[in-house]
């Protein structure tokens, strides 16, 4: 049967990939292009690509950010940041974009999706909502719609968008948890898979999100810098709540213990001993 | 050399960074007379059914590709939408006819309720045994899926299939032909797994 997947979110500003912390601070992590390595290694499901300069200027999509990124990455590739028209969405699929998010001009403009979905397929349109105090904002968090995220997504899937991606803006960078409120209702009312993304702290909030909502995809960004391996934890907790998901790897923390806080329990030194002469001969395919 | 179709959609990029990965010699083709020297045809997904074979045909591809894959026997590889426009026929974008280079029709995944369209994600295959690309394929081996139409087609081309809700082709082979609704350029170690086959099946057919 069908996974639900774990998105690995890399935002980038200026070229820089960063941690974003309500819309409105962003602290430097590194090179996207590392970061989209490790999550490729770590078995993320996707990568969501964000430009968050992208609109400045408008200068559409670093076509060269979106190049390196890809080249590194064997899962799809979402790409997002400034989309405005069918043109720049080739462009980006051609840099090595597998699909792509459209955010404030798909609100502003419904037949975009449609226009998108139309050269592209509309499994390759995503619309991207940002939500702010139950509302939808566009222009990076800064305007007010007056559109609730409800009717903003039952919108898209008329236009044509082949899934929805609901950010919480308040819960961006809080680690406290997904709005599994809002999420639930909007998953649960909108013929679309939906990806959730905001307020990711540790495993545990993935395995509230998947027990508790119909979402078909979590998406993490900040979290999944803190620790060695973060998706593969993240999976093992999965597995231990009893879900199903897809792994590759042969780092399944199986037999490990994880806390709360999506801690690692001490391990017995006979067994890291063990581990440690245990050699895995990369695959060369 | 491999050559990829460009029909003015397709994820050109992502399948041409997986070719490389193998090792193979990769060019895009523009129009059929870049097919001719190649030893071996891609058609990408990422598009839409109606528009591809619009495109198709307004860059003359499509007596060629019929000529050099249907009777001159080079070896192709379609994925996603590349796959369905193999077949005779698509419901998606209007009534389109495809390349007819498979018997079979596509249409729109009809499944359980409750279950959303597209279906997207990793989900397993189920190979036949007794097929090159069931034989080089891992059990329990997940794929990455991302389609709201699925081919219809007779058994025996079918090498996997895929459970959602209901039981979807998720490969076919046929001959110089081998394709598959997911995206093996987008499948991890298990889906360069397959497009190695591909290569490996090119090179012999020099």
């Amino acid at each position: 049967m069908l996974k639900r997947r774990v998105i690995a979110s890399i935002f980038v500003k200026d070229g820089l990939a960063v941690q974003s912390l309500g819309f409105s601070r962003w602290l430097p992590i590194g090179d996207p292009a590392v970061a989209a390595e490790f999550f490729n290694h770590w078995g993320a499901d996707e990568i969501f690509l964000v430009d968050l300069s992208a609109r400045r200027d408008r200068r559409g999509p670093d076509l060269d950010l979106i190049e390196r990124v890809s080249r590194a990455c064997f899962v799809p590739v979402t790409a997002a940041g400034g989309l405005e028209d069918v043109e720049m969405v080739h462009d980006v699929i051609a840099a090595g974009a597998d699909k792509v998010a459209v955010n404030s001009a798909g609100l502003r403009d419904p037949s975009l999706i449609a226009r998108i979905a139309d050269r592209f397929g509309s499994q390759c349109a995503i619309q991207a909502l940002d939500v702010k105090n139950q509302q939808v904002v566009i222009d990076a968090g800064n305007k007010p719609t007056g559109l609730s995220p409800l009717i903003a997504a039952q919108q898209a899937a008329q236009a044509g968008a082949g899934e929805i991606l609901l950010q919480s803006v308040d819960r961006d960078g809080c680690r406290q948890g997904y709005d599994i409120a809002l999420l639930a209702e909007i998953a649960e009312a909108v013929d679309l898979p939906v990806i959730a993304l905001g307020g990711c702290g540790h495993p545990g909030h993935v395995v509230a999100l998947f027990s508790q909502t119909q979402v078909s995809a979590a998406a993490i960004g900040n979290m999944l810098n803190y620790a060695e391996h973060s998706i593969l934890l993240i999976k093992a907790a999965l597995v231990q709540t009893g879900m199903s998901v897809r792994n590759d790897s042969y780092a399944d923390y199986a037999d490990m213990v994880q806390d709360e806080q999506g801690r690692l329990a001490l391990v017995a030194a006979s067994r890291l001993d063990e581990l440690y002469f245990q050699h895995i001969p990369e695959e060369v395919i | 050399m491999i050559a990829i179709v460009d029909y003015g959609a397709g994820n050109l990029s992502s399948v041409r960074h997986a070719l490389h990965r193998i090792g193979a010699q990769v060019t895009v083709a523009h129009c059929a007379g870049d097919l001719l020297a190649a030893d071996g045809i891609v058609l990408p997904g990422v598009g839409s059914f109606g528009q591809a074979m619009i495109q198709l045909v307004a860059r003359d591809f499509v007596a060629p590709l019929q000529e050099l894959v249907g009777r001159q026997a080079k070896p192709l590889l379609g994925i996603c939408l590349g796959m369905q426009l193999l077949a005779e026929h698509s419901t998606e974008g209007g009534d389109h006819r495809g390349l007819g280079l498979i018997a079979g029709r596509v249409e729109r995944i009809v499944t359980e309720p409750g279950l959303v369209i597209p279906h997207v994600g990793w989900n397993e295959v189920v190979w036949r045994a007794d097929t090159r690309l069931g034989q080089g394929a891992h059990d329990g081996a997940h794929y990455y899926f991302d389609h709201s139409y699925c081919l219809l087609a007779e058994a025996a081309i079918v090498a996997g299939t895929v459970n959602y809700g209901v039981t979807l082709v998720a490969a076919i082979e046929s001959d110089n032909i081998l394709a598959a609704q997911f995206h093996p350029e987008k499948s991890q170690n298990h889906g360069l797994r397959l497009i190695k086959r591909f290569v490996e099946e090119v090179a012999a057919s020099c």
